[in-house]
């Protein structure tokens, strides 16, 4: 663990400076994978929280990615509240959600917490198709078209989109590294690497562990909300679904967990992956994009399992004494 | 002062630790000692919290701490050490103790720094920024032991410390002990090695089959019929 100041980082100002001009160079469905990138990315920030940092493997994030979803678009069509601050409602909501899930899921270890995330995920699916009046059921939810609204920020050009999203992104990068370098993320690395040791040195485990798990919820519902805006439409079966869990799951593994930059990169790599396969593959056969993708995971966990960061920052890295 | 007063711990049908009373005054050094099974270090166990007791109290300094959460008791000033050691493998040796002292201070920069100072007191100090997984057992006992001397507890108790230890090794981590009783930190320890045991405890506690079966000084404890009986057999000599 190596301690740094996100704001004195020379790679990170040059990220910040040439993010912001992306959508000068880069037009129509490049620049729609640069906004699904961010995206992905974004959820998967939310996840590397709980289950990287706080090594608790959740499979129910896209719960908060379905309540940050929803609030949206309900607090806009049921109740005409702007969309930005339906985002702020999401993000609330996910983390007083989070925080009472997290109550008793997170008084379990191991695969145990696992299958509990993973029914709260299926729970919610259910219940959003069950109460159709305010959900639309499992039709789901679109929002009417409007030209250039900013209440319900919707535009008819890609790059207000692009912009929201790399807000979003740059908060999730910049909670990631200070939870990385603060005595919470001690505390959380503690946790992860043995739970009985970290209680008897008195970390108050359900404490940070549901500390964990809000900041999670709420980076994830963020997402979920950037998708409901981007996408217009939204149905459980897409936004809560179990797929979506993994994805995010998949995303911050094959990036690097606990890396600056690994579930941008992870996002940077699979998302592109997943649009050339589908568009070279999918014409061909149903299900072959689904192979080839298989078979690309398949060798990125072979010989990147610690994530593909992780090979940069190995063969870039000042290397670091270890005397034994 | 750790008081401890008709304290037992069930599993079902098995007594694990049966009515134990046991007083430990501060900077005062006790030997837990007894055959495999006797429930050491389940008592133990119930001293931190990590078992919860069926019956009796556990008080420290007049408060009462029985069956309250282990980051509570650990936070009252009892820190411990496990049989099997459990070191946070991927932090470094610094970190490892600087976790120790997170509960008391928020300040990961005070922290690191007051780490520095007890890994140079327990030797690790050449050792700051290896991983602790690349330790070897020995060093990540004694690293185990800065961890829970970090914050300078009221009691620290020792599960096996020395298990596996060369002769060189033990009398490094009895100077240790001995450093902490000197700085009126009590000291239970849990040994199977009767040489180390024996010429550091002021007081000898004997379990057996949970039950107490002796307690006092050593030279009075390695003359006990009961205790050699039960746990030291007939041919120990101290």
């Amino acid at each position: 663990m190596i301690r740094e100041n996100i704001l004195k980082d020379r790679t990170f100002l040059i990220f910040l400076i040439l993010g912001l001009m992306v959508p000068f160079f880069i037009k129509g469905y490049a620049l729609k994978v640069a906004i699904m990138i961010i995206l992905w990315g974004i959820a998967a920030y939310g996840w590397d929280v709980i289950s990287g940092h706080g090594g608790q493997l959740s499979l129910g994030q896209a719960a908060f990615f379905a309540i940050g979803a929803y609030s949206v678009n309900i607090a806009y069509l049921s109740f005409g509240i702007p969309s930005l601050i339906g985002i702020i409602i999401g993000i609330v909501f996910s983390a007083i959600i989070a925080l009472a899930i997290g109550l008793v899921v997170l008084r379990l270890r191991g695969p145990y917490f696992t299958l509990c995330t993973l029914a709260v995920g299926e729970i919610l699916r259910t219940l959003l198709i069950y109460f159709k009046g305010f959900t639309g059921g499992a039709v789901g939810l679109s929002f009417p078209y409007q030209e250039h609204s900013f209440i319900s920020m919707q535009y008819t050009y890609d790059y207000p989109y692009y912009y929201l999203g790399f807000v979003m992104l740059i908060i999730a990068i910049i909670t990631s590294t200070v939870i990385k370098n603060s005595s919470f993320g001690l505390k959380l690395a503690a946790i992860r690497n043995d739970c009985d040791a970290a209680e008897s040195v008195g970390i108050n485990l359900m404490m940070t562990k549901s500390k964990a798990f809000i900041i999670a919820a709420m980076i994830t519902s963020m997402s979920g909300s950037f998708y409901a805006i981007f996408m217009n439409y939204i149905d459980p079966g897409t936004v809560c679904g179990f797929g979506l869990s993994v994805q995010i799951l998949l995303i911050a593994l094959v990036g690097g967990r606990r890396t600056k930059w690994g579930p941008l990169l992870g996002a940077a790599i699979l998302i592109p992956i997943t649009e050339l396969t589908n568009a070279y593959f999918g014409h061909i056969r149903s299900g072959l994009p689904m192979l080839v993708y298989s078979i690309i995971l398949i060798f990125v966990v072979l010989y990147a399992s610690e994530g593909i960061v992780n090979i940069f920052s190995k063969r870039f890295a000042k290397p670091i004494k270890e005397e034994i | 002062m750790l008081e401890l007063k008709n304290v037992t711990k069930r599993f079902g049908g098995l007594v694990a630790v049966n009515n134990v009373d046991l007083l430990i005054k501060p900077g005062e050094i006790v030997g837990l000692i007894g055959p495999n099974g006797a429930g050491k270090t389940t008592l133990v166990n119930c001293i931190s919290g990590f078992h919860k007791i069926d019956s009796g109290t556990i008080k420290l300094n007049e408060n009462d701490i029985t069956n309250k959460s282990v980051d509570f008791i650990s936070n009252q000033g009892i820190r411990r050490t496990f049989q099997i050691e459990k070191s946070f493998k991927e932090l470094t040796v610094l970190e490892n103790i600087a976790c120790g002292l997170i509960s008391k201070n928020k300040h990961l920069k005070e922290n690191m720094d007051k780490a520095k100072e007890v890994a140079e007191l327990f030797g690790l100090n050449n050792q700051n920024n290896v991983s602790a997984k690349n330790l070897t057992i020995q060093t990540r006992k004694r690293l185990e032991l800065a961890r829970a001397y970090a914050i300078h507890p009221r009691i620290i108790i020792l599960d096996e410390v020395m298990a596996g230890c060369t002769d060189y090794e033990i009398d490094e981590v009895l100077e240790i002990i001995k450093r902490m009783a000197s700085e009126s930190i009590s000291v239970i320890i849990i040994e199977h090695i009767m040489k180390a045991i024996m010429s550091i405890s002021e007081k000898i506690v004997v379990l057996n089959e949970g039950k107490k079966i002796a307690e006092g000084l050593p030279s009075e404890i390695s003359n006990n019929p009961r205790v050699i009986e039960a746990y030291l057999g007939e041919e120990l000599v101290v």
